[in-house]
């Protein structure tokens, strides 16, 4: 933000009677007035100091949120996360070095100690970074995992460790990722298509989704890293000989864990030659935009940048038949789960028939259980590139998939994987002609707790109620789900679907249905398996779901109330009640990860705020805990030292004003030149009509406006506010006063920044009007409040609601609000200000009545609808929801 | 009026390559180095008034080139913009003067608002630098007199 130009500066003569007054060279004397070269280097410090204050403050919220939904942790996440903040301390630090003009030895202590113990919690799980594109399967080692990827981590460790049959293969990695998006300058344009997404509009997010991966796909790989993906394809076809054909599949960070399979999210090109290659990557690299990856990030709240992708390519193995491994039965502890079908895996995964399946006994390996198929077509390769879908041969079509030897091969693997991993797995597999086996994947595979087995209580449902009940059909996720039938055959009744929610019935399950999460109470389909992706999906997000229920769709009427009990396989006409906790627990030991520990422990010296009240007398340096503490005991110290508020004879003789305002704030005003005009000689006070700052008389204006009550106790008749407060006749303003709460403004002729620190709550406002709309900006910045976090966050959603209603850009962050409005005319920006002045005042002690949802929308229309008074003189407030 | 003049340093010749049409867009001369010692040499010949700095680089030690611009060109800010940081990294190159340690990838608006600051910061200290020449110039007249 450049400061005003040259002509503004204070005249030649004021500066040397200045240096002669004080004859040193370029020092301020204790209580002397400061130079406005001084002034500006202090202010420059000062808003140096403001920035990285705020920067640190997301990163904090940032990582206070990964605590509470901690799925898509990466130690690359961690590491940058960290650096970042320490940077951003550091700064804050040095800046108020240069504000106070001294070094805090104790501050500097403290802060290396906090610096030094995260860097030997990062060591300890030290990522290895790589200068490579693509690394070979053989190379890779478990240090990499954030460098290639789960999916070519684990297949490198059961390849290179365990000694398992994996195809040769390459992972091409993050750099190769940053590469191609810094290349073609993707990430800020693809956030911008994000952000006028709407996710609960269809049409919206497929729209975004197109957009975005087009973009991709339209876009260039740069040459050095083509070039390294065509040689790695070439060194590996001269190891397995021509022709070599590919598999490139996803590989992201963070996919294939516990708490997120992203399975089948993600495209896997088969099947490819050499000169299909880079367009294979791009397709791949493009699916993390398809509409279904879209629904599931936005209902799992991961964000993009945590997720660079991967991709893993193997050398195509030619199945004749292929399968799904469960180390171990989810639903079935003692049990090991195998589903197989002819051709390549896709079919089955993808749940677009039922595969043959087997249940062996974990311990013994015997068989319990196998089941036919009622498999048709089957996906093979093509001559070319590619996969064709054939008929399956009437003689195979009678045969099983797997003989006994194979099965006895997976049960041996299942064993050497589990007793490795520690953990159950889900593991993709083929077999060629010879009936040589291959792996191509392996994930864990999260076990779920199934609930009681007496169920609903069976005997009490008449048998008329029994709408299906299908020998054959599976549980793919247990639990019991009721509400309108709903009969799904193409996306057209997706988009159908009843928004209050229902049962999906389907022949086959489409992965678009994944927009419907949160809608859909439970679903029937006649074909798949409990080891599809759509299973995996429904299980990670609890969605009772049978499988394999054939005739499912002719038996079960639409718009008919029903009840699924996926447990038992049963689906029941009507509603019945089920007893509690019909529906699955997750054993999460995500919490129990070292990953997830190792975050604790970071965020534990970075977040947690101990030195709240500045009056107090343990808010020093050496009470400093943590990063948080530092932050704020620099805030605090460098506002001291730009008002200079403890030395009373420099406030005196400053350029510190205090200005007269009908609004129960204190505010300070600073000059750094044509901000104030016609002063008087000793005047220490300023009227509002002597501000000449354009922006500031604006934000003044709205701050005075008639009807907006700064002060004020909320009428007692709200029981809430009693209950917060222990005395009936609190007076929060008093209380903020004591927590010394000040205002202060820093303004020049075409400059404001404002800023109210009141106890538990900071606003910021910071714009600059030029002489072009292009240099028209105003910055917004909101955090905190005195009552509890939702209430905070409610206030905060009623600020955002407001903004975004005025054409303000807006992100909202817990109790943290971010705006600014950008290149606006000059008019349009000084009513903006005005607005906000008034936001400022009406938002005051909002936070305490924040009650409900729908509190945000009904303060949010009365000040959009210009009622600024929300609790009236006579102490009613209108009827409140 | 000149225009401010920003050195790249960085031996991805295709990542700079792509950084330079942003810059010049907002009226920044933009030059490259792709080596240390090429930089440090630009340093020593030409005004740098801002430096794009990367620590990996295969000739001289980044770090190496951070302190002696600082040592030679005290006024020129450095901005460290790196794929492979750490804290113990971040704060070292801090210490040594950087003005700003930003990791890779970077969005190019928040670069260029830190380009924005790394100019103000050096006409502010530029400023005091001439004021205390003046004052110094006033005050040996004061003594001759």
């Amino acid at each position: 933000m450049p400061l005003d130009p040259p002509r503004e500066r204070e005249s030649e003569k004021g500066r040397q009677r200045i240096s002669q007054l004080f004859g040193r060279i370029g020092l301020v004397r204790v209580g002397g007035e400061p130079t406005i070269q001084e002034l500006r280097r202090k202010y420059f410090s000062f808003k140096e100091l403001l920035n990285a204050n705020n920067e640190a403050l997301r990163i904090i919220a940032d990582l206070e949120e990964k605590l509470l939904n901690p799925e898509f942790l990466t130690m690359s996440y961690q590491r940058t996360r960290c650096t970042r903040i320490a940077v951003e301390v550091f700064k804050i630090i040095r800046n108020l070095e240069i504000l106070a003009g001294r070094k805090d030895a104790t501050l500097e202590r403290i802060f290396d100690r906090l610096c030094r113990e995260m860097e030997e919690e990062l060591g300890r799980s030290a990522v290895v970074d790589t200068k490579r594109f693509v690394v070979p399967l053989e190379e890779i080692r478990p240090e990499m995992r954030d460098a290639v990827g789960a999916k070519s981590t684990n297949l490198a460790e059961m390849k290179n460790v365990l000694g398992l049959p994996v195809p040769e293969g390459f992972a091409i990695t993050t750099l190769a990722y940053q590469r191609f998006y810094e290349y073609n300058r993707l990430a800020g344009w693809i956030n911008s298509v994000k952000m006028s997404l709407n996710i609960h509009d269809p049409s919206s997010v497929r729209a975004a989704s197109e957009r975005i991966q087009g973009r991709i796909l339209e876009a260039e790989v740069p040459q050095d890293l083509g070039e390294a993906l065509l040689q790695a394809y070439r060194d590996l076809r001269r190891r397995c000989g021509s022709p070599l054909r590919l598999a490139v599949r996803s590989s992201a960070l963070g996919e294939d864990s516990v708490q997120c399979s992203f399975a089948g999210l993600y495209e896997s090109v088969l099947n490819v030659e050499e000169k299909g290659l880079l367009e294979a990557y791009k397709k791949v690299l493009a699916s993390k935009y398809s509409v279904r990856a879209l629904y599931y990030k936005a209902n799992k709240g991961i964000r993009d940048e945590d997720i660079p992708m991967c991709v893993c390519c193997l050398r195509m193995v030619d199945a004749s038949a292929s399968g799904v491994l469960y180390t171990q039965d989810p639903f079935h502890p003692d049990r090991i789960f195998v589903t197989a079908g002819w051709g390549l895996g896709p079919s089955i995964v993808l749940g677009e028939m039922s595969p043959e399946t087997y249940v062996l006994d974990k311990k013994t390996g015997s068989l319990l259980e196998k089941r036919r198929s009622n498999q048709s077509v089957m996906l093979v390769s093509g001559k070319d590139a590619g996969t064709v879908e054939l008929p399956v041969p009437r003689d195979q079509a009678d045969e099983a998939c797997l003989n006994p030897a194979e099965l006895e091969a997976l049960v041996q693997i299942a064993r050497k994987l589990e007793a490795h991993y520690g953990f159950p797995q889900d593991v993709e597999f083929s077999l060629d002609e010879r009936g040589r086996l291959s792996l191509l994947q392996t994930r864990p595979l999260a076990p779920v707790r199934t609930p009681e087995t007496k169920g609903l209580a069976l005997a009490d449902v008449p048998e008329q109620a029994v709408l299906l009940r299908a020998a054959e059909a599976e549980t793919a996720c247990g639990g019991v789900g009721s509400g309108l039938s709903h009969r799904v055959k193409d996306a057209a009744d997706l988009e159908r679907f009843p928004p209050m929610g229902g049962v999906l019935v389907a022949r086959r399950l489409m992965p678009e249905w994944i927009g419907l999460l949160g809608r859909v109470k439970a679903i029937v389909t006649e074909v798949g398996s409990p080891t599809g992706h759509m299973a995996s999906i429904a299980r990670e997000f609890r969605v009772p779901m049978i499988v394999n229920a054939r005739g499912a769709v002719e038996k079960i009427p639409e718009g008919i109330w029903v009840t699924v009990d996926a447990t038992h396989r049963i689906v029941y006409r009507g509603r019945i009640e089920a007893p509690e906790n019909q529906n699955l627990q997750e054993h999460g030991p995500i919490k129990e990860s070292p990953v997830y520990k190792s975050l604790a422990f970071l965020v534990s010296r970075i977040a947690p705020l101990n030195l709240t009240n500045p009056r107090d007398r343990s808010f020093r340096a050496a009470s400093c805990k943590t990063l948080h503490d530092i932050m704020r005991f620099c805030h605090e110290e460098a506002i001291n030292s730009m008002f200079a508020f403890n030395d009373t004879q420099t406030l005196r003789k400053g350029r510190v004003f205090r200005l007269k305002i009908p609004v129960p704030l204190s505010v300070f005003v600073v000059d750094l030149g044509g901000g104030l005009a016609g002063l008087g000689e000793k005047q220490k006070e300023v009227n509002c009509d002597q501000v000449a700052s354009i922006p500031f008389r604006a934000l003044l204006e709205g701050m005075t406006t008639e009807g907006v009550r700064w002060a004020g106790h909320v009428p007692i008749g709200l029981r809430d506010f009693v209950s917060v407060f222990a005395n009936t006749l609190y007076d929060p303003l008093k209380h903020e006063r004591e927590l010394g709460a000040r205002s202060y403004a820093i303004v020049s002729e075409r400059y404001v920044n404002f800023s109210s620190r009141l106890g538990y709550h900071f606003s910021t406002v910071d714009a600059y009007c030029g002489e072009t709309s292009n240099s028209n900006y105003i910055t917004f910045r909101f955090k905190g409040g005195a009552a509890s976090q939702d209430r905070r966050e409610r206030r905060a959603e009623f600020i955002a609601r407001v903004l975004k209603a005025r054409d303000f850009w807006v992100d909202q962050q817990g109790d943290l609000v971010n705006a600014n409005y950008k290149k606006y005319s000059l008019e349009d920006t000084l009513a903006a200000l005005a607005m906000l002045g008034r936001l400022m005042g009406c938002a005051r002690q909002l936070d305490v009545v924040m009650e409900s949802p729908a509190h945000v929308e009904y303060f949010a229309n009365l000040f959009l609808n210009g009622r600024y008074d929300f609790f009236g003189q006579s102490g009613s407030s209108g009827s409140l929801p | 009026m000149t225009r401010n003049s920003i050195l790249l340093v960085d031996d991805e010749e295709a990542f700079v390559r792509s950084l330079c049409p942003t810059l010049e867009a907002e009226g920044y001369e933009v030059a490259v180095a792709l080596g240390g010692h090429e930089a440090l040499q630009r340093v020593r010949s030409g005004s740098v008034d801002v430096m794009i700095l990367d620590m990996l680089m295969p000739d001289v030690d980044g770090l190496e080139v951070l302190r002696r611009t600082r040592e030679v060109s005290p006024l020129t800010e450095v901005v460290v913009l790196t794929g492979h940081g750490s804290v113990s990294a971040g704060l070292e190159a801090m210490r040594l003067g950087a003005f700003d340690y930003l990791l890779k990838p970077c969005e190019p608006d928040e670069l260029l608002d830190r380009i924005r600051r790394a100019l103000e910061k050096k006409a502010i200290e530029e400023e005091r630098g001439s004021s205390c020449r003046e004052s110094a110039q006033k005050r040996d007249l004061g003594q001759r007199s």
